[in-house]
């Protein structure tokens, strides 16, 4: 597997893998010295066959300008942590301790094989997880998937991660809603991976009381229109 | 499918707008247009809205090109291109310089995600019904109208230097959005056989172009 893994960093570099492959080798190359700068190069070139320069229309410039201003960055690189002191400091708070600890197991075991990873999210995820304020909390719901939300007040930023979720219609989108007294505030949108995995990160708009995941529309919605799907248990 | 007829490859008077700005540029600080777009990352990862506004007019022809011809689709893909605009954003304080280009960095980011897009819809159509993929056999080729852009020029000579099973799988792989299965498939050749000539191919194509515009 190994040897193989050596000959992908082309494929890779054109999104040609799928995502087991994808995932195998984000978990490879960034500590394989050849891989690394094989994909660093062919990314290079790949870009370079992107020929067909094309104008977006123009409203499209004030409505991304009007996001980026309600979009918070993310910090700059942080140092690498280790995966053991996180799951210390993952404290979980009394009477769901076991659905806590069964949640914090579910986001390092989607994670802990892309540690290292150079997919700028999963590199954000490992940073929030190491946060030592960081809640992890499991949303309840009907069927089989297992939906986590992971937020850190310090951090301000808020994770979603799942598996065995279903795939939506091309139009459709999973929305991340956060409840507080004054209700529901949009959060994340995401779409599960070929497999029903989500591993997604976004801005914590403010003190969570509660989450709920519905489906809407791409693009979202400014407050839920659909069933709410996945919840904070009561 | 229809789409690609109704978009408009970059305009003269975009041209016009953007050799102006560099000349202001140029006149305010001694960097070329790749220089440039330098700075406005560094600044936009800093949290500086204009420069994202500025790097925005410079790469988001290329975002788009990239993102429309994955995804087809003009509505579908200005959802796409806005996506990769944000993350670019957020992203941006990560964004090394050692670590290739910003063109490249936002070429593979976009590339990315429009893929990841086609993919999770056909996997949601596929699902309910187990419809062949009808996107075209073979990738377009780089539209003509822009054939006096030396760099496309350049481009489709170093494409065309390769062999031709090379470079349908390149193409494939990277106009078409096929993951290298698909590709397999669609040329009827085996998988080992693909990842060879799109590994192959990749390396004479980088040999070819040598560094970057
Ligand atoms: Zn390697």
């Amino acid at each position: 597997m190994t040897v193989d893994l050596h000959h992908l960093a082309a494929a890779y570099a054109l999104d040609a893998l799928d995502a087991d492959e994808r995932a195998d080798f984000e978990a490879h190359f960034p500590d394989c010295e050849i891989c690394g700068t094989e994909v660093i190069e062919y990314r290079e070139t790949a870009a370079r066959l992107a020929v067909d320069p094309v104008e977006p229309p123009g409203h499209l410039r004030g409505r991304v300008l009007t996001e980026i201003a309600r979009t918070r960055q993310l910090s700059p690189r942080a140092p690498v942590v280790d995966i053991e002191p996180r799951r210390r400091r993952v404290a979980p708070t009394g009477f769901l301790y076991g659905a806590v600890a069964a949640a914090t197991l579910l986001i390092v075991g989607l994670i802990g094989f892309q540690l290292g990873s150079a997919s700028p999210s999963d590199d954000q995820l490992v940073d929030l997880l190491a946060t030592s304020d960081i809640v992890v909390e499991p949303l309840a719901g009907d069927g089989e998937a297992a939906v986590s939300v992971a937020w850190s007040a310090g951090s301000g930023e808020v994770a979603v991660v799942a598996s065995g979720l279903d795939q939506l219609a091309g139009d459709r989108v999973y929305a991340l809603w956060m409840l507080d007294a004054g209700g529901a505030t949009r959060s994340v949108l995401f779409r599960p991976d070929d497999d029903g995995t989500v591993r997604e990160l976004g801005e914590l708009p403010g003190r969570p009381t509660g989450w709920g995941i519905t489906v809407e529309p791409a693009g979202g919605s400014p407050q839920p229109t659909g069933e709410i799907l996945f919840a904070t248990a009561a | 499918m229809s789409g690609v007829s109704s978009v408009r490859p970059i305009s003269a008077s975009r041209r016009r707008r953007r050799e102006q700005r560099d000349r202001v540029a140029d006149a305010a600080a001694p960097l070329g247009p790749t220089a440039e777009v330098d700075t406005l990352m560094l600044a936009a990862g800093r949290g500086d809205e204009a420069a994202f506004a500025g790097l925005y007019d410079q790469l988001a022809p290329l975002v788009h090109g990239i993102v429309l011809r994955a995804v087809r689709d003009p509505a579908r893909s200005e959802e796409v291109t806005q996506e990769v605009f944000v993350e670019v954003w957020r992203l941006a304080p990560r964004y090394e310089a050692g670590r290739g280009s910003v063109r490249s960095w936002v070429a593979t980011i976009a590339h990315r995600r429009a893929v990841d897009r086609v993919r999770s819809e056909q996997s949601a159509r596929d699902r309910d019904q187990r419809e062949t993929d009808r996107r075209d056999l073979t990738a377009p080729p780089p539209d003509e109208a822009v054939e006096n852009d030396l760099d496309r020029q350049r481009v489709r000579r170093a494409l065309g230097s390769l062999t031709e099973l090379q470079r349908q799988a390149v193409e494939l792989a990277y106009y078409g959005g096929h993951a290298y299965r698909e590709v397999a498939v669609l040329l009827d050749v085996a998988e080992g056989t693909v990842k060879t000539r799109i590994r192959d191919g990749l390396i004479r194509l980088r040999d070819e172009l040598g560094e970057g515009p």
